[in-house]
């Protein structure tokens, strides 16, 4: 009885822990998953995820301000990501998921171009999405990069992000030449005058007489002719590279199926 | 020497009809046809006189005497202006006034009478041309083709194109120096054929050389030069071309009722001129048998031309004068084929409008792309 009892006891026991140890682990579990796993912005109007410290107080309040008042000008979100524990997430996937959840959470803009740092792989990323894809394709991504590449080798990330946010505003407001307004107006002009010259200069007559109208064919032709070859030279040129996703196509996809612009590297 | 031409039925003057390409009477409207008319001058003036019909028969200048006399104006020593064989003067046999003529006038009509007047000696011997092409756009048909041109300018002033101004039309024939050239233009040059194609991860340029060589043999006949003084160049130029299938022999009725001038420059003056055109064409020739190649960079470039032969002919030529606000437009008009040329009076309102009109429209369509690509 008393064994029976003795039994029942242990295997409360037993019981409680396990019960302890389960409850333990659902709690701590969605912890793991958040700081390991989840990649979460925190909230709209949120712009700075300095989860590798890599700025001081000041800084970083000073950075939130200058990426807002970048994004407005460029009409889209500029985020700046940071980790030393990317998890598994290697590449460009901590920043597709990054976005991939913001996205669904409603807690970031769809038009955005995001910087990610790698301090465990010393690694960055710049992907744009929606608008920005079109205006930031892999090429420009990469030339973002090139810019603040040396800021970022020698540690000064301030800085770098700084001129991230530089960079992604005037990419999004930039418009070739030949798309200016004063610069189609003066070829407008330009077009116009010399039409009306043209017509100025024809309205006395045009000549229409040419080489030909005098010539005659039954005394005039060919009486030599030679066509030797002489050499062939060859030069070769490297073909240059073409940029995988020259059209905005989206040859990058995140899992949750955002097709976005990148372009990541060692730094 | 001034030749006139009568009619036969009537007596009264005739002149050179483009319609009917023969000669015509002024006023009983007789034709009779160019071949059939005395080459000799002096017979075309007796043949007149001759006519018996009881009409009243011209005064020939001889019957009637002077009623007084005048002295001469004084000849200045170095005066050019009368020099040699025209320093006499030329008489109408109709009515015996003076024709007014210039230095280089060979047909005119007689400034008091009107009748068609062709000075025969300024237009044989070394002076006698050798072809003509005759008028075959008529005085009215002429002016209502100017008056349409006018019209159809797309920068001429509202007003021109819509009045009247004709001040005078003249239909006259511009000597001519219709030159034959031949010779021979020989190039040697380098040139290459480029290709460019992929091989793996390259890009090659693959350069062809050639050694190139070619001899023609070239003519160009009848170039026409202008070699009147007075005509300018540019625009006699512009006339061409003339249909040379209408070349005909020259033959002094055809300047009957229209001006005509004679050379001011010969053949050997305008040599110059006529060579450096004819090399332009063969430059080109040469060229446009030099063909398949990317590039083409001569090493040696020749070209000779000789003139075989150059004939004097009288082309026609109607000049137009017209009164635009208070200065003169010339323009030209070939007298066979009906092409005009001559600066037109540009409007600067319509300039305006049309630099306007061009500008904004080319500046549309480029924001619309833009917009488009946007
Ligand atoms: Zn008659
Ligand atoms: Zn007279």
């Amino acid at each position: 009885m008393a064994d029976h009892r003795n039994h029942r006891g242990i295997s409360s026991k037993r019981l409680s822990a396990l019960l302890v140890l389960v409850l333990a682990f659902v709690c701590v579990l969605p912890g793991i998953m958040v700081r390991a796993d989840e990649v979460v912005p925190a909230a709209k109007g949120v712009y700075v995820y300095d989860d590798a410290g890599l700025l001081t107080g000041t800084e970083e309040s000073s950075l939130s301000q200058y990426l807002e008042a970048c994004g407005q000008e460029a009409g889209c979100g500029i985020y700046v990501v940071t980790t030393s524990d990317p998890g598994t997430r290697t590449g460009d996937r901590y920043l597709e998921d990054f976005y991939d959840r913001g996205f669904d959470t409603g807690q970031i803009d769809t038009d955005a171009v995001l910087l990610y740092v790698d301090m465990k792989e010393r690694y960055v990323n710049v992907q744009a999405y929606g608008k920005a894809q079109d205006k930031i394709p892999d090429t420009t991504c990469d030339a973002i990069i090139d810019a603040i590449f040396d800021d970022l080798h020698y540690g000064d990330y301030y800085d770098a992000f700084r001129g991230f946010a530089d960079k992604a505003e005037y990419y999004m407001n930039y418009v070739p030449i030949y798309l200016r307004v004063w610069v189609q107006l003066l070829a407008a002009l330009v077009i116009g005058g010399i039409c009306v010259g043209i017509m100025a200069a024809n309205s006395g007559g045009t000549m229409t007489v040419n080489a030909n109208t005098y010539l005659d064919q039954r005394y005039s032709g060919i009486r030599a002719r030679r066509d030797d070859y002489i050499r062939t030279s060859v030069k070769r040129r490297k073909k240059p590279q073409q940029s995988s996703s020259s059209g905005g196509g989206g040859s990058h996809r995140s899992s949750g199926g955002h097709s976005h612009s990148s372009a990541g590297r060692k730094f | 020497m001034v030749v006139q031409y009568k009619c036969p039925g009537c007596g009264a003057d005739m002149h050179y009809d483009a319609k009917t390409r023969k000669l015509k009477c002024g006023s009983c409207g007789r034709l009779m046809e160019i071949d059939a008319m005395p080459r000799s001058s002096a017979d075309a003036g007796t043949e007149a006189e001759d006519s018996e019909d009881g009409e009243i028969s011209p005064f020939a200048a001889e019957e009637i005497e002077d009623e007084a006399e005048f002295g001469r104006i004084e000849r200045e020593e170095g005066s050019t202006a009368f020099d040699g064989e025209d320093g006499c003067q030329y008489v109408c046999n109709n009515c015996g006034a003076v024709v007014v003529t210039t230095a280089d006038t060979t047909a005119t009509s007689c400034s008091f009478c009107g009748a068609p007047v062709v000075l025969g000696d300024r237009l044989s011997g070394k002076k006698a041309p050798v072809w003509i092409i005759p008028f075959k756009v008529n005085k009215e048909q002429a002016k209502a083709a100017f008056r349409k041109w006018c019209g159809g300018g797309k920068l001429t002033p509202r007003d021109f194109m819509t009045a009247d101004r004709i001040k005078n039309i003249t239909g006259m024939y511009v000597p001519f120096w219709l030159y034959d050239m031949e010779g021979t233009g020989e190039a040697d040059c380098t040139a290459t054929r480029v290709r460019t194609y992929t091989q793996g991860d390259y890009i090659c340029t693959e350069t062809k050389y050639y050694h190139v060589y070619r001899r023609l043999h070239m003519a160009y006949c009848k170039v026409p030069v202008d070699a009147s003084e007075k005509m300018n160049d540019g625009m006699m130029d512009k006339l061409e071309p003339f249909g040379y299938g209408e070349l005909t022999r020259f033959n002094m009725p055809y300047l009957a009722g229209y001006l005509a001038e004679q050379y001011n420059y010969d053949d050997r003056e305008l040599l110059p001129r006529v060579t450096e055109r004819v090399k332009r064409y063969a430059n080109e020739y040469l060229a446009s048998t030099i063909t398949g190649y990317s590039t083409v960079a001569y090493n040696r470039k020749n070209i000779q031309l000789d003139p075989v032969n150059a004939r004097y002919t009288l082309l026609p030529v109607w000049m137009v004068c017209y009164d635009y606000r208070d200065s003169e437009h010339i323009f030209a008009m070939n007298g066979q084929t009906g092409k005009i040329v001559g600066k037109p009076p540009l409007s600067k309102q319509k300039i305006a409008m049309w630099f306007a009109g061009i500008s904004a429209g080319v500046f549309a369509v480029m924001r619309l792309v833009t917009m488009f690509l946007a």
